[in-house]
């Protein structure tokens, strides 16, 4: 039977048994298993395949790759204005990622006219460059905080080398963007932050108007839509998205990449030995260890698995649940590099897949390959536990490494 | 024999099929799926690439050129599928983004030729 407090805070259209517990930012299922993608994973047990949740103000969880995939593209009963549970209403912006058809694929375009497999390849050099700079500042020691460090470094530094930021604010930056992130930022601070931030990408904005550069900031004041240059709130907006898309994410999906590595003595030495299975490592990783829990906002009333939406509430795509899904993908839990037909929605799927996944998979390629090659065998610091967060973007934080000093 | 019973279930259009390296073969298609998951399910399975939007015209890898004769019985290419296109430098007038291309019976015999990849 279902508590009568709690059906009460439930709509009369969800039916009992579509009810669960599941708490958005901190559900209890993650510190009883001690892994992020583990916990999440019994919701699979637990739970109908769609479910609603009364926690963080209510909304519906689907668990299933295939349902997602229904949802995530639909966007004539889905929109992507609304993506914060719980459910904010708020007109800020974010281009492209709070527009719906059809104004979005125009200022999407502007995105990936940069992003593409051939701009994305011409990187690689200074993001290898990068990596080394970053293991040659914690080699000698033999041992590091690795989210902070690496993990978090390591896309900051590319992201401003991109964007052709002053690379004197590094430490700046960083700061800025864990501040953005950390649990303990109170909202308003986080509203402080979020203006620094919109600042800074609009001071940038307006040197390279001035002055213009082969950078990106430079790049983008080129770009147009329905044949008129961006206005200056639309360029703000693109530069903030991509503070907030493009860092914390890579980051944290090194950590929990690393985190495991870091345990498996035999996938060390594999990748040693085999680097050309580095890219299979990479989407193994990404399938594991998804840490986007996606949001949507119904726009339109629809029947999903039996499970009555109506405009207005919220759903999310759990992306680690399509990863961590025994129908699509066997044995879940098992990390498998050789995995045949492995699927996952890491970076979504639809009108907004995730404009820099290449750029993701690369920067993850190139860090795993040059620190296999330099930290070819390093572990987990004994009597540590790294701290694990989840929300819209799962963390792993305090990740302590070790690895034989070299000579 | 009818002609039919030769070419199997109802008629299924029949599209003569490139790769990119240049391998030729024959691809039974389902009416009113999308040309792409023709492709797909008849096993040209590198027109599915990983960075793939999952054919929601977003991401422009499922590019194909389509013979003449075939291309001219296609609906037009769309605002959204033309700027897509332009990203590619292999662009040619018979070029088409196949998660945009609807299966008919008139496509029987078209030839689809997988494009190079961005
Ligand atoms: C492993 C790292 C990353 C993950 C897991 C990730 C995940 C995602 C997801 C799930 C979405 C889709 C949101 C939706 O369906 O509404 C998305 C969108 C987006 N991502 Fe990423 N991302 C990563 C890295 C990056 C990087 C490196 C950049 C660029 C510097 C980036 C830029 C964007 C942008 C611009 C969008 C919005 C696309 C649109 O709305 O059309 N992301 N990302
Ligand atoms: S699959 Fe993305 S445009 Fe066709």
């Amino acid at each position: 039977m279902i508590d009568p407090e709690l059906r009460k805070q439930v709509p009369a259209h969800v039916r009992d048994d579509q009810i669960v517990m599941y708490d958005y930012v901190s559900d209890p299922r993650i510190a009883k298993v001690g892994d992020v993608q583990l916990g999440m994973h019994l919701l699979h047990e637990e739970a109908p395949d769609v479910f609603y949740s009364p926690c963080n103000g209510g909304f519906w969880v689907v668990t299933r790759l295939d349902i997602m995939s229904k949802i995530l593209p639909d966007t004539d009963h889905f929109s992507n204005k609304e993506l914060v549970i719980p459910r904010i209403v708020s007109d800020a912006v974010m281009i492209p990622l709070n527009l719906d058809p059809p104004e979005h694929l125009q200022y999407r375009m502007v995105l990936m006219r940069h992003f593409d497999p051939k701009s994305i390849r011409a990187m690689e050099p200074f993001i290898r460059a990068w990596a080394n700079k970053l293991i040659d500042k914690v080699i000698a020691q033999g041992h590091c905080e690795f989210a902070e460090e690496i993990g978090a470094a390591f896309p900051v530094s590319v992201f401003m080398e991109l964007m052709g930021y002053p690379l004197d604010q590094f430490e700046e930056f960083r700061r800025i963007v864990h501040a953005f992130f950390a649990p303990e930022t109170t909202p308003e601070e986080r509203v402080k932050v979020q203006t620094k931030i919109l600042e800074t990408v609009a001071v940038y904005f307006d040197e390279r108007r001035k002055e213009p550069r082969d950078d990106l900031v430079s790049k983008l004041l080129q770009e147009k839509v329905w044949d008129r240059p961006l206005t200056t709130d639309e360029l703000n907006s693109i530069g903030f998205l991509l503070f907030l898309a493009g860092l914390d994410t890579v980051a944290n999906t090194l950590s929990f990449t690393f985190n495991y590595l870091a345990q498996d003595q035999k996938m060390q030495e594999r990748l040693g030995a085999h680097p050309e299975i580095i890219p299979s490592f990479v989407e193994e990783a990404l399938r594991r260890f998804s840490i986007v829990q996606q949001p949507r906002l119904v726009k339109a009333d629809v029947e999903i698995n039996g499970a009555q939406m109506k405009a207005g509430e919220m759903v999310v795509c759990s992306l680690p649940l399509a990863g961590m899904d025994d129908h699509r993908n066997p044995m879940p839990e098992v990390f498998d590099v050789d995995r045949k037909d492995r699927a996952h929605l890491a970076f979504s799927v639809g009108p907004h897949t995730c404009v820099g996944n290449q750029l993701a998979r690369l920067e993850m390629r190139i860090l795993t390959e040059e620190w296999v090659r330099r930290i070819p065998h390093f572990w987990r610091k004994a009597g540590t536990e790294p701290e694990r967060r989840i929300g819209g973007v799962a963390a792993l934080s305090k990740l302590f490494l070790e690895w034989p000093k070299p000579n | 024999m009818a002609e039919a019973e030769l070419t199997g279930f109802a008629n299924m259009p029949i599209l003569e099929v490139t790769t990119r390296s240049g391998d030729r073969c024959s691809v039974e298609a389902a009416e009113g799926a999308t040309l792409k998951q023709a492709l797909m399910d008849g096993g040209v399975s590198e027109i599915l690439a990983l960075t793939s939007c999952g054919g929601y015209c977003s991401c422009g890898t499922c590019h194909v050129f389509v013979d003449e004769m075939s291309f001219s019985r296609l609906p037009p290419v769309k605002a959204d599928e033309d700027a897509l296109l332009d990203f590619h430098d292999s662009r040619t007038p018979f070029s088409r983004l196949s998660c945009q291309v609807k299966i008919t019976k008139e496509l029987h015999g078209m030839h689809v030729t997988i494009a190079p990849v961005l």
